[in-house]
C-alpha cells in the first residue's frame, strides 16, 4: 500500500481557525466588491479586494491580491497591522489550492513572526501538513512534534499524530511507525481510528512483525462505522495470512484468511461506506460557511476508498484464490475435515474453470485422507466428467480406483487401474496402476489372467520400480493357481535377482512347497530345513516347520517330523495347533498312547482358549476308550464342560457338551447324568456362572430331545431366563437360537424375538444368524407383520443364502406373498425350492404341491397337473401327499373337461391300496362310481 | 382502583358481574392496557378467542369481566417468582410449575406481548431434560403448539429448532434429521442472521447424525463387525463431525456458536477413540473460540489427556 493515499486523507483533515478573519471580512465586506470590480492598484485596494476574494473562496485570486499586497507593502509601517492577516490567509489561499510548496514560507514566516499570533495553533499545524506533503518527512514531523508540544490541548493532535506516524512510513520507518502508534490506538478519535488501524496494520506487515500486526488484525473491526477503507483491510488482511503461510503459521495465517470477506461482500459494504461518504461530501459542498476542509477530507478519503475498490476488483479470482488458501491452511494443519468442508462448498458454487478442477482435485485427496472412499469416487467421477483430458485427469483415475481397492471392489478397481495404465502411459503412477491391476486380479482368484497381466507388466517395465513386487506376485499368481512347477521356477527368477529382497524368505518357503506339492518331500525337506536354519524365529520359519514337519511324515520320518513340528511357535496359534495336532496324530499312529494322552492333556493347558479344545478332548476321550476307561473319557470331557462352561465366547463348548450327551446314551447313565447336570445348573447359578448354568440346562434338554421333546423344550424356553426385557447376552448364539425357537414355537414371541435379536447385536459374525433372521421373519409373519416379516426373509437371503433353513423361509415368503395377492411370485419363491437340494424329500413335495394348488387358484389346471403328478410319480414316500396330488390331479383334469384322464387318475389312485386309509381315497372311489366305473 | 376507571361505559350494560362477599383475596397483578388508553389489573382467568376475561378486586369483592380482544391492545401476564426460577433452569423439577402455568396461560399462546410461548419452550425443555421417550413427545407436542399458534415470530423459530430435538428424543430420528435438512435451506433474512440460521441448524442436524450413531452403537453393539452398520455408521459419524466444525470452518465469527460446535466434535472424536483429533479441536477452543462454557471444558479435557506438544 503506498503511503500517498493515506496522506492524501490525512493533509485535508483539518479545518481553518479563521474566525478572527472572519470579523475582519464582514468588516470590509461592504465595499469589497466595489473594489474588485476595477483593477486594484493601492494597497487599500489589494487588501480590500484580496480579503473579498477569500471571503468568495477565489483561492486564485486572494492568493494573487494578498501576495501582490505582501511583496509590494509588506515592509511598509502602515501594512505592518495586516501582515499578520494577510500571511495567514495567503498561506490557507495556497493551502485551499493544495500549493503547499509556495504556502510553506509565508506559514514559516508566520510562525516566527507571530509568536502570539492568534492563529498560531492552526498556521502551526499547516507547517507540518505543506512540509510532509512537499517531500520533507523529516521537517514535517519536526513542525508536527513542535506543535503538539506547544498545542497539547488542540484537537488536531491526533491528525497531527497520525500525520507524524505517516512522516514515518513514508521514511520506511515501519517498527517506528507502529510503535507510535501503539499507544496512541485507544485514545483515536472514531473518525481517525480506521485510517490509524489501517496505517498500523500496514507499517507491522511492512517491518515483518507478524504476530503483532495479527493482534492488531484481530482489534480491527470492519463492522464498525469508522473502518471506511474496508478493501483496504481485507487486503492487508490476506497479505498477512500469506506471509504468515509462507513461514508455516499455517493457524495464524488461516486466522487471518478467515476474518476476510468475500468480494461481493466487500463490495457491497464498501459501496453503501461511499454512498454515505458521498452523501457528507455533498453536504459538506452545500455547506457555504468558511470550513472548508472537511469537504476537502470527505472527498479525498472517498477518493481513496474508490482506488481501494478498483483494486480488490482488479483482483481475478479474489474469492477462489482466498477459500484455497483456507483450504491449503487446514491441509497443512492435518484438517482434512474442514478442508474438504471448504473445497466441497467451492465445487457447488464455481463455474467450470481450471479453478474448479484444481478444488475438485485437492478434495479428492482430503477424502482420500480421511478414508471417504465412497465419496472420493463420486468425486473422481464428477472430475472427469467435467474435466475430460485434463492434466490431473491421470491422477484422478488413479485416486479412483484406489478407492475402489480400499471398498475391496476388486473387479472395478482391476479395471480401474489397468485403465489409468492404458491410459496415461506418461502418468508417474502409470507403472504402480498396472501392478495393482494385477494384484486386484489375484484378488479376485484370476491368478491366470494375473499371471498374463504381469508378463506384460514387465515387458512393459523392464526396470520399473515394481519390478520386484511383479516378479514376487507372478510367481505367487502361480502358487496360488495351484501350478507348481511354474510357481518354483518363478520364485527361482525372483532369488535370484533379489536375493535379499523384501519376499525372500517366502520365496523360498514357496519353492520348497511347490516340492511338496509334487511328493518330492526328499528335496523339499531339505530346502525347508536349511529355510528354518537361515531364519529363526519368523513367521516364515513357523511355517516352513510345519511343511518341513510334513514332509518328514510324508516320508515315513516321524521323529524328525515331531522334532520339526516342535519348532513351531504360537506367534500364529492356527498354525502351532495344526503342528500340535500332527505330533498328536503321529503319537497314535505310533501306538504311542501314553505319549499321545499327555500331549494332549498339555495341549489343554497351553491353549485353553483354542478353537480345536473340543477336538483335543476327543483324542484324549478316545485313548480313554480304547483303554476300556469310559468313565475316565466322560469325566474329561465333564470336567472340560465344568472349567469351561462359562466362557462366552469360547468356542466349541457346546460341542463337548454334545459329545457328553453322546457319552450318556446308555439309560443307565442318562439319569445319573440328568442329575449331576442339575446340579452343575444349580451350583454355577449360586455362583453367579449363568453361562454355565445355562449351558448345563441346554446340555439336559439335549440329553432328552429325543425322548422328551416337550420337557427338552420347555428348558430351552428357560435358558434366556424369567426376568423380562432382560439381554440373555451370558448366552452363546447355539443356545439363542435354540431357546428363541422354543419360545417361538410355543408362542411367546416377545422373548424369541429377544433371543433372535440377542443373536444379531452381539454375534453378528455367528452362522446361526440364519435362525435369528428366519425366526423374526416367522415371528413377524404370525403376527400379521408381512412387510417386517418380507425385509427379514430378505436380510437372511443375503446374509445365509446358503442356510438350511431356506426352504422354509421361502415357504413362509410364499404364504405371505398369497395373502398379498402376488401369486406369480409365491410361485416363484417355491420354485426356488426345488432347486435346493438340501430340501429334496418333504421339502420339495410340500412345495410341489403347494405350487400345484396356487396355479389352481388361478383358474390355471393345466400348469397345476404336473406339479401333482410329479408327487405321486416321485415321492411315493410322502402318502399324505400322494393321495392329496391323485385327487388334485383328477379334479384338474375334470376342470379340463378331460375326463378320460381324470378317470385314468382316480383309478391309478384308487389301484394304490396302502393309500386307503388316506380322506381323498373314499372321495375317488365315490367320484369313479359317479362316472360310471 | 375505581370501577369507573376500570370499566369502560360499553361494559356497564352487558358485563357479567360477580361480586364475591368477604375479604378481598389477593390477586396476581395481570394486567390489560386497552387501547382506549386505559389499564385494567386483576387476574387473567380465561380467553375464547373473542373475549378475555380477567377477574378484579372491587372494594370488599371481585368482579369477573369480558373484554373483546378487539378493545385490548396488550395483555402482561404476571411472572411469580416461582415461574420466574422454573423459566431461568428449564429441568426436570421445574416441570410441575411451568405446567401449572402451561394449564392455565395456554389460551393465550396467540395473545400478543404474553409471554405463554415461553413457559410452553421452557417446559418442552424440561420435559427433554430427562432425555425419556415419552417425555420427548409431550416436548414435541409443545413446540408444535408454539410453533403454529404462538403471536412471537422469534418464539415460533426457536420453536422449530426445538422441535428437531424433541423429534429426535421421541424416536422420530429420521424425520428430525429430515426437518433439519430443510430448515438449513431457508433463505432471507439478514447476513449475520442468516449465517447463525446455518450455523444452528447444520449444528442440530450433526446432533441428530451424533445421536442416530449413538443409538446404532447401542443397538448392535458389534457394529464393527456388520459391513452395512459400519457403513451407517460412518456416514452418520462424517455427518455429526462434519456438522459440529462447520462453524469453526466457515463463520469463526460466531465464536459461541463454533466453540460449541467444536466441543461437540472435541467429545465425538473422544467417544470413537480417536484422541489426536479431540486433542487438536480442545486446543482450538482453548485458542481461539475461548467462550465461557466450553473453554473450562477443553481445559479440563486437555489436562486429562495430556500430550506433548506438536
Amino acid at each position: 500500500m503506498g503511503s500517498a493515499h493515506l496522506m492524501l486523507t490525512l493533509e485535508s483533515m483539518f479545518k481553518s481557525r479563521i474566525l478572527p478573519l472572519g470579523m475582519l471580512l464582514l468588516f470590509w465586506v461592504g465595499s469589497g466588491s466595489a473594489v474588485l470590480a476595477q483593477e486594484p492598484k493601492s494597497a487599500t485596494d489589494l487588501l480590500q479586494a484580496g480579503f473579498y476574494a477569500y471571503q468568495n473562496r477565489e483561492w486564485p485570486k486572494a492568493e494573487e491580491l494578498l501576495g501582490r499586497f505582501a511583496s509590494d507593502y509588506g515592509k511598509s509601517a502602515e501594512a505592518a497591522q495586516y501582515m499578520e492577516k494577510v500571511l495567514r490567509l495567503l498561506a490557507l489561499a495556497q493551502i485551499q489550492q493544495k500549493k503547499f510548496q509556495e504556502a510553506e514560507p509565508h506559514l514559516d514566516r508566520y510562525l516566527k513572526s507571530y509568536p502570539q499570533g492568534d492563529a498560531i495553533e492552526e498556521i502551526g499545524f499547516w507547517l507540518g501538513v505543506a512540509r510532509s506533503r512537499t517531500g520533507n518527512p523529516s521537517g514535517a514531523r519536526q513542525s508536527l512534534e513542535e506543535f503538539i508540544k506547544k498545542h497539547p490541548q488542540s484537537r488536531r493532535v491526533p491528525d497531527a499524530q497520525l500525520l507524524i506516524a505517516l512522516t514515518l512510513y513514508e521514511e520506511d520507518k515501519f517498527a517506528a511507525v507502529a510503535d507510535y502508534l501503539q499507544p496512541l490506538m485507544a485514545r483515536m478519535p472514531p473518525s481517525l481510528a480506521g485510517q490509524a488501524g489501517i496505517l498500523q496494520l500496514a507499517s507491522l506487515l511492512e517491518a515483518g512483525k507478524l504476530p503483532e500486526a495479527l493482534a492488531a488484525l484481530r482489534a480491527f473491526d470492519p463492522q464498525a462505522p469508522s473502518a471506511t477503507r474496508l478493501s483496504a483491510f481485507q487486503l492487508l488482511a490476506l497479505s498477512l495470512g500469506d506471509k504468515l503461510a509462507d513461514k508455516n503459521e499455517a493457524r495464524s495465517a488461516l486466522e487471518a484468511y478467515q476474518r476476510i470477506w468475500s468480494k461481493p461482500r466487500v463490495l457491497a459494504r464498501q459501496q453503501g461506506r461511499l454512498r454515505e461518504l458521498e452523501e457528507a461530501v455533498a453536504r459538506a459542498a452545500a455547506d457555504k460557511g468558511e470550513d472548508r476542509f472537511e469537504e476537502l477530507r470527505l472527498r479525498d478519503l472517498a477518493g481513496q476508498v474508490k482506488g481501494d475498490m478498483v483494486n480488490l476488483e482488479k483482483i481475478p479470482d479474489y474469492d477462489t484464490a482466498l477459500q484455497f488458501r483456507i483450504a491449503r491452511a487446514f491441509v497443512d494443519l492435518e484438517r482434512f475435515r474442514e478442508a474438504q468442508l471448504v473445497l466441497a462448498r467451492m465445487v457447488e458454487k464455481l463455474p467450470a474453470s481450471e479453478m474448479l478442477a484444481q478444488a475438485y482435485y485437492q478434495r479428492l485427496v482430503c477424502l482420500a485422507q480421511l478414508e471417504r472412499w465412497e465419496e472420493a469416487i463420486g468425486q473422481a467421477e464428477g472430475f472427469e466428467k467435467k474435466f475430460p483430458g485434463h492434466k490431473l485427469s491421470p491422477n484422478v483415475a488413479y485416486f479412483r480406483a484406489e478407492a475402489l481397492m480400499r471398498l475391496q471392489k476388486h473387479e472395478p478397481a482391476a479395471a480401474a487401474f489397468a485403465d489409468v495404465a492404458a491410459r496415461f502411459q506418461n502418468f508417474s503412477e502409470a507403472e504402480r496402476c498396472h501392478f495393482l491391476a494385477g494384484y486386484c486380479q489375484m484378488m479376485l482368484d484370476k491368478n491366470t489372467e494375473a499371471v498374463a497381466h504381469f508378463d506384460r507388466h514387465l515387458e512393459q517395465w523392464a526396470k520399473g520400480a515394481f519390478r520386484e513386487q511383479v516378479v514376487y506376485w507372478q510367481a505367487m499368481a502361480y502358487h496360488y493357481a495351484k501350478e507348481y512347477e511354474k510357481s518354483r521356477e518363478a520364485h527361482g527368477r525372483y532369488l535370484k535377482e533379489y536375493p535379499k529382497g523384501t519376499y525372500a524368505a517366502d520365496s523360498q518357503l514357496r519353492r520348497a512347497y511347490a516340492l511338496f506339492a509334487r511328493k518330492d518331500y526328499t528335496a523339499a525337506y531339505k530346502e525347508l530345513e536349511t529355510l528354518v536354519k537361515e531364519r529363526p524365529g519368523t513367521a516364515t520359519s513357523d511355517e516352513a516347520s510345519n511343511l518341513l514337519g510334513d514332509s518328514y511324515f510324508a516320508m515315513g520320518e516321524i521323529d524328525r517330523g515331531i522334532e520339526a513340528y516342535r519348532r513351531t511357535s504360537v506367534r500364529d496359534p492356527r498354525m502351532f495347533d495344526y503342528a500340535w495336532f500332527r505330533v498328536g496324530q503321529a503319537f497314535k499312529a505310533l501306538e504311542q498312547y501314553d505319549k499321545q494322552e499327555a500331549h494332549f492333556r498339555e495341549f489343554l493347558k497351553k491353549r485353553a482358549d483354542s478353537p480345536r479344545l473340543a477336538e483335543a478332548l476327543g483324542q484324549l476321550a478316545a485313548i480313554h476308550r480304547r483303554n476300556g476307561e469310559d468313565e475316565k473319557a466322560r469325566n474329561l470331557y465333564w470336567e472340560a464342560l465344568r472349567e469351561h462352561g462359562d466362557k462366552g465366547e469360547m468356542q466349541g463348548v457346546e460341542a463337548l457338551a454334545t459329545t457328553l450327551v453322546k457319552m450318556h446314551r446308555a439309560p443307565e447313565l442318562l439319569e445319573p447324568f440328568l442329575g449331576r447336570l442339575a446340579g452343575l445348573e444349580r451350583e454355577a447359578a449360586s455362583a453367579g456362572k449363568k453361562t454355565l448354568a445355562a449351558r448345563a440346562l441346554w446340555t439336559r434338554a439335549q440329553a432328552i430331545m429325543k425322548s422328551q421333546p416337550d420337557t427338552a423344550r420347555e428348558w430351552l424356553r428357560q435358558l434366556p431366563g424369567a426376568e423380562p426385557g432382560t439381554e440373555p447376552v451370558h448366552l452363546s448364539p447355539i443356545l439363542l437360537a435354540d431357546a428363541g425357537d422354543a419360545l417361538r414355537e410355543a408362542g411367546s414371541a416377545e422373548k424369541a424375538q429377544v433371543c433372535y435379536q440377542t443373536i444379531l447385536r452381539w454375534h453378528p459374525r455367528s452362522l446361526l444368524k440364519d435362525r435369528a433372521y428366519a425366526g423374526l421373519g416367522l415371528l413377524a409373519e404370525k403376527s400379521g407383520e408381512r412387510g417386517q416379516a418380507l425385509e427379514w426373509f430378505e436380510r437372511f437371503e443375503k446374509e445365509s443364502i446358503q442356510s438350511p433353513l431356506l426352504a422354509q423361509v421361502l415357504q413362509a415368503k410364499a404364504r405371505i406373498l398369497v395373502i398379498e395377492g402376488r401369486t406369480d411370485e409365491a410361485i416363484a419363491q417355491l420354485g426356488r425350492i426345488l432347486e435346493i437340494p438340501s430340501a429334496r424329500g418333504l421339502g420339495w413335495v410340500e412345495a410341489l404341491y403347494r405350487m400345484g394348488e396356487l396355479h389352481l387358484k388361478k383358474g390355471d389346471p393345466g400348469k397345476a397337473v404336473p406339479h401333482f403328478q410329479r408327487i405321486y410319480v416321485m415321492y411315493g414316500r410322502w402318502t399324505d401327499y400322494v393321495a392329496k396330488s391323485y385327487w388334485q390331479s383328477g379334479q384338474a383334469f375334470e376342470k379340463l373337461q378331460r375326463m378320460e384322464e381324470a378317470k385314468k387318475t382316480y383309478q391309478e389312485f384308487v389301484s394304490n391300496t396302502h393309500l386307503k386309509e388316506t380322506p381323498e381315497y373314499a372321495k375317488a372311489e365315490a367320484r369313479l362310481k359317479e362316472m360310471g366305473i | 382502583m375505581k370501577m369507573n376507571r376500570i370499566l369502560p361505559a360499553l361494559f356497564l350494560s352487558t358485563a357479567a358481574l360477580i361480586l364475591g362477599v368477604g375479604a378481598p383475596p389477593s390477586l396476581p397483578a395481570d394486567s390489560l392496557q386497552l387501547k382506549s388508553g386505559q389499564k385494567v389489573e386483576g387476574e387473567v382467568i380465561s380467553f375464547d378467542g373473542k373475549n378475555l376475561k380477567i377477574r378484579s378486586q372491587f372494594g370488599a369483592g371481585s368482579a369477573e369481566v369480558p373484554y373483546p380482544m378487539a378493545l385490548i391492545e396488550k395483555v402482561t401476564l404476571t411472572v411469580p417468582p416461582a415461574l420466574s426460577a422454573a423459566l431461568a433452569e428449564p429441568v426436570a423439577a421445574a416441570v410441575p410449575v411451568l405446567e401449572e402455568y402451561w394449564k392455565r396461560w395456554e389460551p393465550f399462546l396467540a395473545v400478543p406481548e404474553t409471554d405463554t410461548g415461553r413457559v410452553a419452550l421452557a417446559l418442552a425443555k424440561a420435559h427433554l431434560a430427562s432425555g425419556k421417550k415419552k417425555d420427548g413427545q409431550t416436548a414435541l407436542g409443545l413446540t408444535e403448539a408454539v410453533r403454529s399458534r404462538d403471536w412471537n415470530s422469534g418464539r415460533k423459530e426457536e420453536a422449530t429448532r426445538l422441535r428437531l430435538t424433541a423429534l429426535a428424543a421421541s424416536g422420530k430420528i429420521e424425520q428430525a434429521m429430515e426437518e433439519a435438512s430443510q430448515l438449513e435451506n431457508l433463505g432471507g433474512g439478514d447476513e449475520s442472521g442468516l449465517a447463525q440460521a446455518r450455523v444452528r441448524s447444520l449444528l442440530l442436524k450433526a446432533d441428530l447424525a451424533w445421536k442416530k450413531l449413538l443409538k446404532l452403537e447401542e443397538t448392535w453393539p458389534k457394529w464393527q463387525e456388520m459391513p452395512e452398520q459400519r457403513a451407517e455408521h460412518s456416514q452418520l459419524r462424517q455427518e455429526a463431525l462434519d456438522g459440529f466444525v462447520f462453524g469453526a470452518t466457515f463463520h469463526p465469527e460466531l465464536a459461541d456458536l463454533a466453540s460449541e460446535g467444536l466441543w461437540k466434535a472435541v467429545e465425538a472424536h473422544h467417544h470413537l477413540q480417536q484422541k489426536d483429533q479431540a486433542i487438536v479441536l480442545a486446543r482450538e477452543i482453548t485458542g481461539y473460540f475461548p467462550s465461557a462454557e466450553f473453554k473450562p471444558r477443553a481445559e479440563q479435557f486437555l489436562k486429562q489427556n495430556p500430550t506433548p506438544n506438536k
